[in-house]
């Protein structure tokens, strides 16, 4: 059984809105909740001293927000130092002579929790000794004060889903969205690689349209 | 010279330099005397450490690391031996040459700056096959897994008769070592276990056997014939054996604690179908065939995060075990540029 | 507003093949020559798709301003043979498209980029097997 096709490529392929491209965390804007906006945020940050915690399950948007919130805290005059940690991580991923750390102001930890407890204690007693703040994000609350829970409900997947087809012919509809959102249980990501591959399929089904020069 | 004796020699095939039976008999031996070594000096290493007034607590570590590396390399290479002798003169062969052959010096450098992004061939290349140019090697190796089998299984025998020992000898009635007595058990257990699953492993690999797939050449270039042979050993009976060529997407994500491996396969021609064949021992399972890589397809690419993968599959179904599947990964280059003609 | 980054190819069905040479312009407007600070064009192949993106850069060139060429918005060009590989492919989980950028640097920091997509070779769109 041979599997072929003789679908003429088209000189700029047709983009699939959900590639990783368009839903990774620089790239995605955050959707705040109703009620919530970054300047919310921001202050009740510095009301911590620059302390404090999102937490929120597996694709819940927590990378999303900090990349929301990293520009926002440059343009209030503060010098980050943002350090993402992977699964297994168990280090601190910078040494303390590190001139980032030295000059920041505020420390940021993607996946602070993958650290030993012995480096979470390192790196809290460091940023209190001179005085920085340090913001992290987590799956499971850590004592830290808290900024923002994260839990996505289908009303937030179905807004992210418009935003990121907003572009696009609708090929994703909200029967989609709704299907694929209660069976990756409520993991947002895994929604959108879901929808990913549903895209690329009706794709396929519809036909390559050629792009006109 | 004398073929009696050398001191180095590139063998191919049916050439010898003494009976089969007889070498083979002397490595069993080798490694039989290795093992028995590592046991006896081991046990009387333990003895005299327990029956001390003051045990030698310097070189202990080491002492006890060449013993217990006596004991696993004699195993592996017994095993490895006893093994080996079901395998057919041909592969011997082949190992044997693949082992005294000089690496290859290849124009790796110009071939990277012509085709930049598609994977290097010499890995695939530097075995020559016994009927065809190359032989492919496997993606996966069976053997992994009863290298380790075996290490697991002589490190807890050597803990557990360790510990037995030092119950017996430390036993004083009236003073028993509780701690000991309810630790040996379960390192009898863990043991047993050990033992069933390293028979498990033996009698599959032996039952299976290798898989052995050779190419007429190599890399693959769109458009172009190639020949194919296939050799399956082992002592079983096929319900159905297929190869195929297969073209497969793999991507990488990794975001924060969460990393996603994703596969998608885009091509796949079934090459040859046999079913209802029958395998001994020593006599492998062997096919020929011919396919033709599609003019139109996506060369073999390698990114960071990304690739498109092209390989040979072999996959089996037998009555006797599990179904198995073994992948050995070709490289196909991009075509050639076709000359534009001029207006 | 935005500087305008205009981009040309030579080829107005912007498909080409290995080993064939590939004409580029570019130009930048609607910006004024203090406000720059570097212009920069590349070639180059990215992919798309599930996984992370992965890039190769075949042609690079970066104009600042000079004595001798002080105004780096005028219309420019260069020329590159292209590669063997990779090709551009569209297929399920990972695309792969070449294309020509420019990128153009503002004194404040900020950055504009433009890309000109292009097709290298001829590699049909791929269709999900089920084996």
């Amino acid at each position: 059984m041979i599997h072929s096709t003789n679908v003429i490529p088209a000189a700029s392929f047709t983009t699939n809105p959900f590639a990783t491209r368009w839903t990774r965390p620089d790239a995605c804007l955050f959707l705040f909740p109703p009620n919530t906006n970054i300047q919310q945020l921001l202050d009740q940050l510095h009301q911590q001293q620059g302390w404090g915690q999102i937490v929120g399950p597996h694709g819940s948007g927590k990378s999303t927000l900090l990349e929301s919130l990293k520009p926002a805290l440059e343009s209030r005059g503060h010098q980050l130092a943002h350090y993402a940690l992977h699964q297994g991580q168990r280090q601190l991923p910078m040494k303390w002579s590190d001139n980032l750390l030295q000059h920041a102001t505020q420390v940021v930890v993607d996946g602070f929790e993958q650290l030993s407890k012995l480096s979470q204690y390192r790196l809290k007693r460091y940023c209190r000794k001179f005085d920085k703040g340090l913001l992290i994000t987590t799956h499971q609350p850590l004592g830290f004060a808290d900024l923002i829970h994260l839990q996505p409900d289908l009303a937030t997947a179905l807004r992210v889903v418009a935003h990121l087809q907003r572009n696009h012919p609708e090929i994703i509809h909200e029967d989609d969205v709704r299907r694929h959102y209660r069976h990756h249980s409520h993991n947002l990501r895994e929604m959108l690689f879901c929808l990913y591959d549903l895209f690329e399929k009706r794709r396929l089904e519809t036909g390559a349209p050629a792009d006109s020069v | 010279m004398a073929r009696f004796f050398r001191l180095w020699g590139k063998k191919r095939g049916e050439r010898r330099s003494g009976p089969r039976r007889l070498g083979e008999i002397g490595e069993a031996a080798f490694f039989s005397a290795l093992v028995l070594l590592g046991f006896v000096l081991l046990i009387k290493f333990l003895v005299e450490q327990v029956g001390s007034e003051a045990p030698a607590e310097t070189m202990f570590g080491l002492t006890l690391g060449v013993m217990a590396l006596l004991l696993i390399l004699g195993s592996v290479g017994l095993v490895y031996t006893l093994v080996q002798m079901r395998i057919s003169t041909e592969r011997r062969s082949a190992m044997a040459q693949r082992a005294t052959q000089l690496p290859l010096i290849r124009q790796t450098s110009q071939s990277q700056q012509d085709h930049p992004q598609v994977p290097q061939d010499s890995d695939l290349t530097n075995s020559p096959g016994i009927r065809l140019a190359y032989r492919l090697p496997a993606n996966e190796s069976p053997l992994w897994q009863m290298g380790a089998a075996i290490t697991f299984f002589l490190l807890w025998v050597t803990i557990t008769l360790s510990l037995s020992v030092a119950v017996l000898a430390e036993h004083e009635p009236g003073k028993p070592r509780w701690f000991l007595f309810v630790m040996l058990p379960v390192c009898a257990a863990v043991g047993g276990w050990s033992v069933f699953y390293l028979c498990q492993q033996l009698r599959r690999y032996t039952g299976i056997g290798p898989t052995h797939v050779e190419i007429s050449d190599h890399p693959l270039h769109p458009g172009h014939q190639y020949a194919l042979f296939l050799s399956q050993a082992g002592k079983l009976e096929f319900e159905s054996f297929r190869i195929a060529l297969v073209c497969q997407e793999s991507a990488t994500y990794r975001q924060g604690t969460d990393t996603r491996n994703s596969t998608q396969c885009v091509y796949h021609e079934e090459l040859l179908f046999r079913e209802s064949i029958e395998v001994q021992t020593g006599l492998p399972f062997e096919q020929e065939c011919e396919f033709q890589v599609p003019q139109d397809v996506m060369h073999s690419f390698a990114g960071t995060h990304n690739s498109v993968q092209w390989n040979l599959t072999v996959n089996v179904q037998t009555q006797q075990w599990p179904p198995f599947r073994r992948t050995f990964p070709v490289v196909v280059y991009p075509p050639a540029p076709v000359p534009r003609e001029k207006t | 507003m935005e500087p305008l980054i205009s981009i040309r190819l030579d080829r107005p069905q912007r498909a080409y093949q290995v080993g064939e040479t590939i004409h580029c312009q570019y130009q930048v407007d609607r910006v004024k020559l203090n406000q720059l600070q570097a212009v920069e064009a590349s070639l180059l192949w990215y992919t798309e798709g599930k996984g992370e993106e992965d890039l190769g850069v075949h042609y690079f060139q970066r104009n600042i301003p000079t004595a001798d060429e002080p105004d780096i918005r005028a219309l420019k060009q260069f020329q590159t043979t292209l590669p063997g590989s990779p090709l551009s492919y569209e297929g399920i989980i990972l695309k792969i498209q070449w294309c020509a950028r420019v990128r153009v640097f503002l004194q404040d920091g900020t950055t504009y980029t433009q890309d000109q997509a292009f097709l290298l070779g001829k590699t049909p769109v791929a269709q999900i097997v089920q084996p």
